[in-house]
């Protein structure tokens, strides 16, 4: 099953960014956009993503397993 | 009730009667040595009014300083961020969304961390020049001859002054940031600083083409109308503040807590992964800003505390920095702390706009300060502080064995 990502109300830290480069990227002023990459839930990105989410001192990034279908 | 009452009921309830306190957040003894008064306030009176500067509300905890810095529409920065009040609002800080959001987006790009990357290889120059200057010197002020001699002169040609200038604007900035600003002689500095910028910038617009801070805020517009001079010269105003008393901060804060704790220096030259929780770290522990202002816009409440509208609330960064509710070890660096939820960038719309910048400028300043002496010790008894907005490390001798 995927994981789906979603930012609200990013500030522009940077930490997830930073933590997890493959599926965080910063947009044209340093404001978090995710990548349209697979994330599978169990993987080690999908462990790299929820890490980089606790790290976000705007508590801004939501992580959620995919209904399936 | 009269004053000995209300000590009394004060001394049942703790061993210091706060109304007394008169907390001043500008005053020597918070410059110097915070922590035990702020753990005491956090613990015992987190939202206390004190009757300096005209009466504010200082709020010491976690908790409630991220709710300010995040809840704009209670809590607005557009009758001004610090107290006493600076000689004219600062843009954008001194302004709330989604106007705000407009100021920023002109000079963002230019600090977005991919951009800020690519000034990476002169930054590291700069360090190298300012340790070069050092050479053969085995003591020397850690602060005044490489902390702020560098990250100075990265700030000032990010946001595009002449490196000569350094001088006018270091006098200007550093009696407006710490001394005593609302009086007369703040007035004439202040005048002076904002002729200055002004000049430069009506100068600027004459002959566009760099690539700089300067030439964005000229051409920068607002809703497709191009900014006043007086918005200009307001803008530069808050990028020079900002970019000159803050990152050099940090990076003596670093080097001073590295020369006595020599089992960090080694983990982060081991592990130079490390680096990037441990720049957090440092901004976190150091806290160069410790105290920012908001105005309540509406009635609301801080921690259980009924607060009406109008009131100008003084909240602490460096005290919520600190707050043993959120951090293990607060006092302490701990460089792999992680989540690190500090605010020392601040938190929601006002995060600070030179974050990337400063967090790069720290980490290289420390790589070369690292790759240049095997061993340093600074003399922690002659350490000098200056308060303000900030809690500014003035000086710090250093002993150093060259590699």
């Amino acid at each position: 099953m995927k994981l789906v990502v979603t930012i609200d109300r990013c500030e522009g830290h940077g930490r997830c960014y930073d933590a997890c480069p493959e599926v965080f990227e910063p947009d044209v002023e340093g404001y978090a956009v995710v990548r349209d990459v697979l994330v599978e839930d169990g993987t080690e990105l999908a462990a790299r993503v929820r890490h980089a989410a606790l790290g976000c001192p705007e508590r801004a990034i939501a992580v959620v397993v995919a209904v399936a279908g | 009730m009269s004053v000995s009452e209300d000590v009394a009921l004060a001394d049942e309830k703790s061993s210091t009667p706060w109304s007394e306190l008169h907390y001043d957040h500008r005053s020597s003894k918070v410059a110097v040595d915070p922590w035990d008064l702020w753990r005491t306030l956090r613990a015992e009176c987190p939202v206390l009014f004190s009757d300096r500067y005209g009466g504010m509300w200082f709020v010491s905890r976690h908790e409630d300083v991220n709710r300010i810095l995040v809840e704009w529409e209670t809590f607005s920065a557009a009758q001004g961020t610090n107290i006493p009040d600076q000689g004219m609002p600062l843009l954008p800080i001194d302004s709330d969304p989604p106007l705000h959001r407009q100021y920023r987006s002109i000079i963002n790009p230019a600090l977005a961390p991919q951009r800020v990357a690519e000034h990476a290889s002169w930054i590291r120059a700069e360090a190298i020049r300012q340790l070069d200057k050092l050479d053969g010197r085995t003591e020397f002020d850690l602060v005044h001859d490489y902390c702020e001699a560098y990250a100075k002169r990265v700030a000032l040609r990010v946001i595009g002054f002449a490196e000569q200038d350094l001088d006018k604007l270091d006098h200007w900035t550093h009696i407006l940031s710490t001394g005593p600003r609302d009086d007369e002689n703040g007035a004439i500095v202040f005048g002076e600083f904002y002729a200055f910028l002004r000049e430069t910038l009506v100068q600027r617009s004459t002959e566009p083409g760099s690539d700089d801070l300067i030439t964005l805020v000229v051409q920068g517009d607002v809703g497709g109308r191009q900014l006043t001079i007086e918005e200009q010269t307001s803008m530069l105003m808050l990028l020079t503040f900002g970019g000159l008393h803050t990152t050099g901060n940090v990076l003596a804060g670093a080097l001073i807590w590295l020369s006595s704790h020599p089992e960090d220096r080694h983990a982060l030259t081991a592990k130079p992964e490390l680096m990037s929780t441990a720049i957090d770290e440092f901004v976190r522990f150091v806290s160069p800003v410790t105290h920012m202002r908001r105005t309540t816009a509406r009635d609301t409440e801080i921690g259980g505390c009924p607060i009406p509208a109008g009131e100008r609330i003084l909240f602490g960064i460096g005290s919520a920095n600190h707050d043993e509710r959120v951090f293990d070890q607060p006092d302490d660096v701990v460089l792999d702390r992680y989540p690190n939820p500090h605010f020392g960038f601040g938190a929601g719309p006002h995060r600070c706009i030179g974050s990337h910048l400063g967090k790069l400028a720290v980490r290289i300043g420390l790589e070369e300060f690292m790759a240049r002496y095997r061993a340093f010790e600074a003399d922690h008894n002659e350490i000098r502080y200056e308060g303000g907005e900030g809690r500014h490390i003035a000086a710090c001798p250093m002993t150093v064995v060259a590699r």
